[in-house]
């Protein structure tokens, strides 16, 4: 049962919602006002004139002011009109439905390499506190953690694909075609997606384990004679994991953006690529569309984060202030 | 009116045999003697730097896009790998005496992917297409010395310009020669660009945005059916996947290819190289109407000071040609120029010092990392002959703004050059012309540049463009750095690529030995 205080907690979550997808949406319009040089000149290229553009600017209603723009783009996104691409004339709702289930698959993806690697490691660290696999995990984290991901994207493009020739380099294989070619092609951007993941998961299971192990129930649990790992899985895991559930949830918001530049590494057809072409090509519209998307998810994961709170932890349930 | 035509091409049996003979001699030279013969069937994967804008000739303007083009729509004249205007679907064109008028004959029995015939009438309503501002092409400001287009005979059609133009040709190898199907158009309205019907080599299979593009053989193509079953062109951001995928086997063609990866396939003797040349240049432009180097003893000095060598080593590896007149490889007045000023640190920093006042450029670039190393070396040349340097790194579209508004001074720039020498300077130095950035006025400029689209005489226009380039050289509102070559990586199962210097690849001949 939902206490009243998760409850109000909540509710003010779905306000936030409204609020800050208002904001991030508006903030979108306002910066990519700023950006010098607009659609009009990114269609027409560099052999139009100042006349060709002028009037291709009064044709796409760039002419009028920005909060008339953003009122109007605002009204029709309420009503699911999301507008039409600049440049190529695509829905962009269409746009986003066909790109963002890729990036979704990225992303879950990540997350199960990531934690299939960090739980197990980060379980071992803290048991195995301070001795050799401890501090060695903690250099190869240490690493992972200040190499950028595309540098660990392409290291891994010239290890396994080129020389071992083990996954495609790049591309994407749809579900439709083929499930296994489709886990396949998105197994190593996934994967490089997860590397950089996995230190801060390690790192910050083993803190609260170490913590966690300290604690009087655990001593009761050895007392009664459990074995190590129904200690460790058993009963020191679960309440070991509220930090790393909510930096899962943060953490689904960065992926977004990791996704944004290694989808244009390995030419994945998800909506971090397709940001980054909108960008260049001012298309305003769909800018708008993705960030929309983006910043609805993220509120949206962090209000599920806060209710899987509930489901974690007695205390929250029954608002007891620890 | 002069009503006689002297052919600028040949004749069309002779154009054929030629074109055969030198698309036979390039797959001779391009592979080893004991060639096997051409199979049907197999894929080819070419990369492009981003999704397509649409299939639609209207929208297509960067190399990716004209690629696309050349399969669904082939082109009405086509360059050699000379870059001779030589025939094509189109088997002749021949100009008036006073280069006022074309007669263009089409090739009979050419049909669109859909059925309907490829014929005059066809031609002339792709002419009205293109030509009406509504519909906004990109190839518009080619096709500004027109007046008049109409069909007189089922496959012959007239064009009659507003001023002589014999750069007009050329412009039918490109998108204004892409010729869509009348009824198609129609039909799909503006959707057209989802569908994509010509007469070329290949036809829409399935565009999967954002992932790939999928032609496949169009067998009712007007040449013999191509060899390949498909043709994928997949969009792909980033220059190091294109090359490792292209090492991993999962890419056959890497256009545009880097230096970098281009020296290192030499080294590594793994792939086919194909370097067609090139039509055009890269270059720091100047703006005349800004302070100091509207000097021309400044310009001296800034030109002077570029030690084009070593630029070209550190940046480019030494894999590109310096480059001394705006004309590429594939274009007859290539390096007809006499005086272009040379590396002489010394004679700049003379001609600083007696210019008097202290000199600072303010250089505007794209801001990607080889453009930042590129003007961050200018910047250092030019230190050390007293002039500073500020770098203003701007994004593409911004540049290109900035550079049609004449909002700079001096500015690191590309052009990717037409198939005809008045492309790569009318537009840009005539004191008329519709993309004049330098702000160039001069009255015998003017004079040339007319003169040069007034015959079709190659020696005589030779003889002009040279003064073209002598001018350039002595006015320099242009510092040329050097030839961009589109330079392919290409896998070596894929056989019979003819290198042609717009670096765009014809994919009717080739075929995939698996």
């Amino acid at each position: 049962m939902i206490g009243a205080p998760a409850a109000r907690r909540i509710r003010t979550q779905i306000l936030t919602l409204v609020a800050i997808v208002f904001a991030a949406t508006a903030l979108t319009f306002a910066v990519t006002e700023i950006l010098p040089g607009d659609a009009a000149v990114a269609i027409l290229g560099d052999t139009a004139t100042e006349a060709d553009i002028k009037s291709l600017r009064a044709e796409l209603g760039l002419e009028r002011p920005l909060v008339v723009r953003y009122a109007d783009w605002l009204a029709n996104a309420l009503t699911g009109d999301l507008g039409r691409s600049y440049r190529t004339r695509e829905y962009i709702a269409t746009m986003i439905g066909q790109r963002l289930p890729v990036t979704i698959e990225l992303i879950i993806i990540t997350q199960i390499i990531a934690l299939g690697l960090a739980v197990p490691a980060g379980i071992i660290a803290a048991y195995r506190n301070r001795s050799g696999v401890d501090h060695a995990l903690g250099a190869v984290s240490i690493g992972l953690l200040s190499t950028p991901a595309f540098v660990i994207g392409i290291g891994l493009i010239y290890t396994l694909s080129v020389a071992l020739g083990w996954f495609p380099a790049s591309g994407y294989v749809r579900p439709s075609d083929s499930i296994l070619g489709n886990l396949h092609s998105m197994f190593l951007p996934a994967l490089t997606l997860a590397l950089a993941e996995f230190p801060v998961y390690m790192r910050l299971l083993r803190a609260d384990m170490i913590a966690t192990l300290q604690q009087d129930f655990i001593l009761v649990a050895r007392a009664k004679g459990l074995g190590v790992r129904d200690i460790l899985v058993g009963h020191a895991l679960r309440p070991s994991s509220l930090s790393l559930v909510t930096v899962i949830g943060i953490n689904l918001g960065r992926l977004v953006g990791g996704a944004v530049i290694i989808e244009t590494l390995f030419a994945i057809p998800g909506i971090g690529q397709m940001l980054v072409n909108a960008v260049y090509q001012h298309d305003h519209f769909a800018i708008q569309g993705v960030i929309l998307v983006i910043a609805t998810g993220f509120v949206l994961i962090n209000l599920a984060v806060d209710m899987a709170y509930v489901l974690l932890d007695p205390r929250v349930r029954h608002g007891v202030d620890s | 009116m002069a009503r006689s035509y002297p052919a600028i091409l040949t004749t069309p049996g002779i154009g054929l045999t030629t074109l055969v003979a030198a698309a036979f001699a390039l797959l001779i030279s391009a592979d080893s003697p004991r060639a096997a013969e051409p199979k049907k069937g197999a894929s080819v994967s070419i990369n492009m730097e981003s999704d397509l804008p649409t299939l639609d000739p209207l929208g297509l303007a960067s190399f990716n896009d004209r690629n696309a083009g050349l399969l669904l729509y082939d082109t009405l004249l086509d360059i050699d790998p000379k870059g001779n205007i030589i025939p094509n679907i189109a088997e002749r064109i021949d100009a008036s005496d006073d280069v006022m008028t074309f007669k263009l004959t089409l090739r009979s029995g050419v049909k669109f992917s859909d059925g309907t015939p490829y014929d005059a009438a066809a031609v002339v309503k792709n002419f009205q297409r293109i030509m009406d501002p509504k519909n906004r092409c990109r190839c518009i400001s080619d096709l500004s010395t027109i007046a008049s287009v109409e069909a007189t005979g089922p496959l012959d059609v007239l064009i009659k310009m507003k001023s002589p133009s014999a750069h007009f040709p050329a412009t039918l190898a490109d998108v204004a020669g892409m010729v869509v199907s009348p009824a198609a158009a129609e039909k799909h309205g503006a959707d057209f660009g989802n569908f994509g019907i010509g007469a070329g080599p290949f036809k829409l299979k399935e565009w999967r945005r954002g992932a790939q593009v999928i032609f496949e053989r169009n067998p009712d193509y007007w040449r013999k059916a191509p060899w390949l079953d498909e043709v994928v062109l997949r969009p792909m951001p980033d220059e190091q996947t294109r090359y490792a995928s292209l090492k991993a086997g999962n890419l056959d063609i890497v256009v545009n290819a880097a230096a970098r990866d281009v020296l290192d396939a030499q080294q590594s003797k793994k792939f086919t190289i194909l370097n067609p040349g090139s039509l055009a240049t890269s270059f720091i432009q100047i703006n005349l109407g800004s302070p100091d180097v509207s000097d021309i003893r400044v310009r001296q000095a800034l030109a002077l000071a570029l030690d084009r060598v070593s630029l070209n080593k550190a940046l480019n590896r030494g894999v590109y040609k310096i480059a001394n007149t705006p004309f590429g490889t594939g274009l007859f007045p290539h390096e007809q120029v006499d005086g272009y000023p040379t590396y002489d640190p010394a004679k700049a920093k003379k001609l600083v010092d007696e210019y008097g006042k202290p000199v600072k450029v303010k250089l505007s670039i794209n801001a990607s990392p080889v453009n930042q190393l590129a003007a961050q070396a200018v910047q250092q040349m030019w230190k050390k002959v007293g002039i500073e340097t500020e770098i203003f790194p701007m994004e593409q579209v911004q540049l290109v703004r900035t550079a049609g508004t004449r909002d700079y001074q001096v500015m690191l720039y590309r052009w990717a050059g037409g198939a005809d020498p008045d492309k790569n300077v009318h537009a840009f130095f005539h004191s008329k012309g519709t993309t004049n950035r330098v702000a160039m006025s001069n009255p015998e400029m003017d004079k040339l540049l007319d003169a040069g689209r007034a015959t079709t005489n190659q020696a005589e226009r030779m003889k002009i463009y040279r003064q073209v380039n002598n001018l350039l050289a002595k006015e320099l509102p242009y510092l040329f750095l050097w030839y961009f070559d589109n330079i392919a990586l290409v896998n070596p199962a894929v056989k019979g690529l003819t290198p042609i210097p717009d670096g765009l690849l014809r994919m009717h001949s080739v075929w995939k030995d698996k």
